[in-house]
């Protein structure tokens, strides 16, 4: 028995949080495409999810090797797009995080931070020339396009946006973890 | 002289590996032996497990052992120079809990 719920979600904290919420509830996670994420009915809280941006794309050797020892560990990768896998393991196993000390999730939050902050300059970048003319439209010269001008820019903006609160907590997490560095290990 | 980094602390993680690699043993053994060992306060992640093994494998303080039965599973356990190195921890260890003992005689 399967359902499918459309969701979009620029921050894949939240998606990992909606998805443990989801199967808490019974909902299992098992594939996703284009936003719409498909679920397997199974008994509430049975498996614990975490999403993991890789290194590299999985069918890259480094990642099969990394995929293979989580296999051995009893985590499943139920589902991947581009660099980002979705792990899940059953509750029985125990607690399961990826990272747990400060070297370690300091490396992982500064690949996360290499990846996602170009992307939300770039959207910020890319919204300029068209909230450009969607101005020069307004101020001076009527332009057909404008509505897509507008809807453009609307689109670019928003998706910075989204990206912003992330990258700002992966500094802040970043710069916490640099001063836990030099007390503990 | 080149800098030295041979006489520095393990971490935890590092070090509760080579405690528990002194039998043969695969990832997720290790990972619910230091869990028991220190009563939940280490959970190891997966991935820092995973950096943990690689780093020490490359550095030949443990090794693949071949396994007979469980094909799934790869058995890890630790050499001769990995001894060595829990060993020169041992002794940091001991040398921090008596320089802790001399200050507090010196200081009654």
């Amino acid at each position: 028995m399967k359902q499918i719920i459309y969701k979009f979600f620029m921050d894949h904290e939240k998606e990992e949080a909606w998805i443990n919420e989801m199967s808490a509830e019974g909902l299992a996670f098992i594939g996703m495409f284009c936003g719409f994420y498909r679920f397997e009915y199974t008994l509430p809280g049975e498996y614990v999810y975490r999403i993991e941006l890789l290194e590299n794309i999985p069918k890259h050797f480094e990642s099969r090797k990394y995929i293979t020892f989580m296999l051995e560990n009893n985590i499943e990768p139920i589902s991947s797009y581009n660099r980002w896998v979705y792990f899940r393991r059953k509750t029985e196993y125990g607690n399961f995080d990826l990272y747990s000390d400060i070297d370690s999730r300091l490396a992982y939050y500064r690949r996360l931070y290499k990846t996602l902050n170009p992307v939300m300059i770039v959207e910020f970048l890319v919204s300029i020339p068209w909230i450009a003319t969607f101005f020069a439209h307004l101020l001076a010269e009527p332009s057909e396009f404008w509505e897509r001008n507008f809807f453009l820019s609307c689109l670019f903006l928003g998706l910075g946006f989204a990206l912003l609160p992330l990258c700002r907590s992966l500094r802040k997490k970043i710069k916490f973890l640099k001063q836990e560095k030099l007390l503990r290990e | 002289m080149p800098e030295s980094f041979d006489r520095g602390a393990l971490t935890e993680a590092v070090f509760y590996i080579l405690l528990s690699l002194h039998k043969p043993m695969h990832g997720y053994a290790i990972m619910q032996n230091i869990e028991r060992l220190t009563n939940g306060r280490v959970a190891l992640g997966a991935g820092t497990l995973y950096g943990a093994i690689n780093a020490l494998v490359l550095k030949e303080w443990i090794t693949t052992v071949a396994e007979s039965g469980n094909s799934r599973k790869k058995d890890y356990i630790i050499t001769e120079t990995g001894k060595a190195m829990y060993q020169a921890e041992l002794e940091r260890l001991r040398e921090l809990l008596q320089n802790d003992e001399n200050a507090r005689r010196a200081n009654k």
